[in-house]
């Protein structure tokens, strides 16, 4: 049993670092990002792609830097070529269009690599390895994606309340009228916020390589599960969002040991559902007027 | 004094947002075909007490009792929005609220539609009103087109389409010209001749002095004083909580 | 009857689509562009019916291959495992069934802004598309149910020998799915719907109750699905979860009414007219350039620009088109 909540702390906590780009994309923007699980994708690919280029079995982790930078322009460019164009005119209008970017993203990939899984080739030693913890066995990739998963948090944490654009960005989530009357260039707020969420996305997929065999449309499963930590937590609570995805990795964890690997996806759409259903604005979630 | 019928009767309210005390045992009642001045400075809780009575906030402590007909009150507590305004309590908002993208008609036809069994009926309860409010001219524009004191008038006309007992009507005249302020008071004197209660909540004094018999002044969420307009507006607490200390002789 | 046909006078496109659509499986043998025409009206009305919730109710749904799937599996578990039962008499069970599941999903999201009722239909989707997988026993799993192949010639049981049938079948669902959306759209539902878009605050200051007037939208529009599914799956023979009640097929049938044109009548069928025949030619000339994939990343992209340029969908092109005609024309 403890073996079961390690494994499913481990992979919630780098489900954090894909529902905190979520996250702070709604925060500041107000905006759910219907395609940010095939950012997570993107980065997978990516990966995939550049490990290609280097010698084999070596560790996917010195992909970090480029596999980021190149998440956040892909992220810049999103956002300027069209997201900004949807932002407060109406919910409707950027769930489309998100959801048609995640459409074409998946297809893009598919057209790419072909839509068989794919696989990164890292060493059997990375993939299968273990630390041992009395009773209980830690897996490498998972251990060092939590550890890194946790410094990103970390990072983003002491970057909204110690930096300059950290602190505009938290402004303008609260009221953008005021923020940009106090001199806060919103445009700018926005677009870095949108690419910091697509390239913690982008980071969360290569921390994932060695564990998944990606497909081109496996972004739709880990948008979900991302927007059920997201829901969880309380729309655009970064707090929230981490004790989300705590949960969700445990409600994994828990379902596919005892009930069935094909029914941990039932379990965390019917959490979902439970949390729409009794406490619609999360667990931390600020009580507004209903709807 | 005579003893007037009641509408509304409120008692002891009380409602705060997190560390703010918005009302604080507010009473007073309604009277039913009065036009009723409620002022005060702004943030003494107005706009909340309107909230409370049409059903976008529940009061925390305290009672609204509404009387459609003589005798028989209801309370109003968990009822939703929509069945107060099938009740009879009709309202509009400090920034009107047009269905932009339809025509004025069908603005109030959708409205009416709700209120009239057949489409027939609800067609005319629509044309009647529309030329009630004079609006007959631009019955088929769309509602984008329309200059901000035509969509004040049109939210009141939609109010009309429920067959209102009393309609509260927030600030209905921020933001106009003295001509079109003038236009405004007299619909308002009008829908008040067809029956309708009327709680005017208003900034600018001389429309409350021409239009109610009663004012009831608010400050800090509590209730301060009531009287007639004039009475009401020479008192000095009234004058202080407006406009400070040291402001004496308002009215020469 | 007399209001149809002055429409049809006012309005020659439709006229015109509608004849032509009448005479076309018999100036044509090519049975391959009949069945991708039926496929068009298939998908013309399941965009028709996405529309009542999705677009006058601006309430993006994307549980609609759940529905669509309810009528499919109903039909084929219904004919296959109890006695051979006629389509169109599993097509109630089918709506019965999707009536329960609309108020079970609809009536706790309803009550929440737009965006929550969007995740909440991808949660149920996909739950529903696990149970089908996870309940192999009833459902076939994975690999779900086929139709033994049928030889006879039955209107009661849909099976046919050529395509023509089908394709008069699809039509004819097809402009019944229209009447409906045109009449929700000239009475009370409409206007409703369309008064809660434009503000839900305001209209529920007058009387409207919102929640209510959604739920119904959304009943309609799943029943209208479920009985799509039906009839669809007596056409194809087989259901299985992973096409049929796949995230990826309640894309496409929501994507057909976007980019066609949300809340218009004749939008839906415009979308199915230009994505079905796109994924087809493009399945068939694209096979080196990833099949059907390019077809769906061009879609993909179509929708991403006309959301941007042209949110209100490509039927308003062909309103810009007349409105210049008629300039022109003085």
């Amino acid at each position: 049993m403890t073996q079961v909540i390690i494994n499913g702390l481990l992979t919630g906590g780098v489900y954090a670092l894909i529902v905190i780009g979520l996250t702070m994309i709604h925060g500041v923007m107000k905006i759910v990002n219907f395609a940010q699980g095939d950012f997570l994708a993107l980065g997978l690919y990516l990966t995939y792609a550049m490990y290609l280029l280097m010698p084999p079995k070596s560790l996917p982790y010195w992909l970090l830097i480029p596999v980021a930078a190149a998440m956040f322009l892909i992220g810049c460019l999103i956002f300027s070529t069209s997201i900004k164009k949807v932002i407060g005119k109406g919910d409707s209008s950027y769930i489309i269009l998100t959801m048609g970017i995640s459409y074409l993203i998946q297809n893009l990939i598919q057209l790419v690599f072909g839509p068989d899984f794919k696989s990164i080739a890292v060493s059997d030693a990375l993939r299968y390895g273990t630390i041992s913890l009395g009773q209980n066995y830690l897996s490498v990739p998972r251990v060092i994606a939590f550890l890194a998963a946790s410094v990103f948090v970390l990072f983003i944490n002491w970057f909204l309340g110690q930096t300059d654009i950290g602190r505009a960005m938290r402004a303008t989530s609260e009221n953008r009228v005021v923020a940009e009357s106090l001199g806060i260039k919103t445009n700018q707020v926005y677009i870095i916020a949108f690419a910091i969420g697509a390239a913690f996305a982008g980071i969360a997929g290569l921390l994932l390589s060695p564990l998944f065999l990606p497909f081109p449309k496996i972004g739709s499963q880990f948008s979900l599960i991302a927007m059920s930590a997201m829901v969880l937590g309380g729309l655009g609570n970064i707090k929230g969002a981490l004790v989300g995805s705590l949960i969700i990795g445990l409600v994994e964890a828990f379902s596919s040991t005892y009930i069935g690997v094909n029914f941990s996806l039932i379990a965390i759409n019917f959490v979902l559902m439970l949390v729409l259903i009794f406490k619609p604005y999360g667990l931390f979630g600020n009580k507004g007027r209903a709807a | 004094m005579q003893q007037r019928e009641k509408i509304i009767e409120i008692k002891n309210i009380d409602k705060s947002f997190g560390g703010v005390h918005a009302i604080n045992n507010l009473s007073f009642n309604i009277h039913k075909g009065e036009i009723l001045g409620l002022i005060g400075p702004n943030g003494c809780g107005k706009s909340t007490l309107v909230n409370i009575i049409s059903g976008f906030y529940i009061q925390d402590k305290g009672e609204i009792i509404y009387y459609p007909e003589s005798g028989h009150g209801i309370s109003l507590k968990e009822q939703p929005v929509y069945e107060r305004a099938k009740l009879g309590i009709g309202r509009t908002f400090q920034t009107p609220k047009p269905f932009s993208d339809m025509t004025v008609f069908e603005n109030i036809y959708t409205i009416a539609l709700l209120y009239k069994k057949s489409f027939k009926e609800a067609k005319e309860t629509a044309e009647e009103i529309i030329d009630f409010i004079g609006f007959s001219k631009f019955a088929n524009e769309k509602c984008t087109k329309l200059p901000i004191e035509k969509r004040k008038l049109l939210d009141m006309a939609r109010a009309l389409a429920i067959g209102p007992k009393i309609m509260m009507l927030d600030e209905c005249l921020a933001g106009l010209t003295p001509g079109e302020m003038e236009e405004s008071l007299e619909m308002v004197k009008k829908i008040n001749q067809r029956g309708v209660t009327i709680l005017f909540i208003e900034h600018v004094m001389s429309a409350v002095t021409k239009l109610c018999s009663r004012v009831i002044v608010m400050e800090e969420g509590r209730y301060m004083v009531e009287g007639g307009p004039m009475e009401v507006m020479k008192k000095p607490e009234v004058i202080k909580a407006y406009l400070g200390e040291d402001y004496k002789d308002v009215y020469a | 009857m007399v209001a149809y046909i002055t429409y049809l006078k006012k309005q020659p496109l439709a006229a015109a689509f509608i004849l032509l659509c009448i005479l076309f499986p018999f100036v044509t043998s090519n049975q391959y562009l009949v069945r991708v025409l039926t496929e068009v009206f298939f998908f013309a009305a399941l965009g028709n019916a996405w529309n009542i919730i999705g677009g006058y109710g601006r309430q993006t749904s994307w549980a609609s291959a759940t529905f669509f799937s309810v009528g499919a599996y109903t039909g084929i578990i219904l004919y296959t495992r109890y006695g051979e039962i006629s389509p169109w008499i599993s097509v109630f069970i089918g709506m019965g069934l999707s009536v329960i599941l609309a108020i079970i999903i609809g009536k706790p999201c309803f009550r929440l802004r737009g965006v929550y009722f969007a995740i909440a239909t991808i949660a149920c989707a996909t739950i529903f598309r696990q149970a089908l997988i996870y309940f192999e026993d009833f459902t076939g799993g994975s690999l779900g149910i086929a139709f033994k192949i049928r030889k006879e010639v039955s209107l009661w049981k849909l099976s046919f020998h050529s395509e023509i049938p089908f394709y008069f079948i699809a039509f004819i669902w097809m402009i019944i799915t229209l009447l409906i959306v045109a009449y929700i759209e000239r009475h009370r539902l409409g206007y409703y719907l369309r008064a809660i878009c434009e503000d839900q605050e305001a209209a529920e200051s007058l009387g409207i109750n919102s929640s209510v007037v959604k739920l119904q939208a959304f009943i309609i529009s799943c029943m209208m699905m479920a009985f799509t599914g039906t009839l669809y799956v007596f056409k194809t023979g087989y259901a299985d979860p992973n096409t049929l009640a796949s995230h990826d097929m309640s894309i496409r049938i929501g994507l057909v009414a976007i980019l066609g044109g949300m809340g218009t009548v004749w939008g839906p069928t415009l979308g199915a007219l230009i994505t079905v025949p796109l994924l087809e030619l493009s399945n068939a000339y694209l096979q080196n350039f990833g099949g059907g994939a390019a077809g769906w990343a061009v879609y993909g992209l179509l929708i991403v620009i006309m959301v941007l340029y042209k949110p209100n969908g490509i039927i308003h092109i062909a309103e810009d088109v007349r409105n210049y005609v008629r300039k022109k024309k003085f």
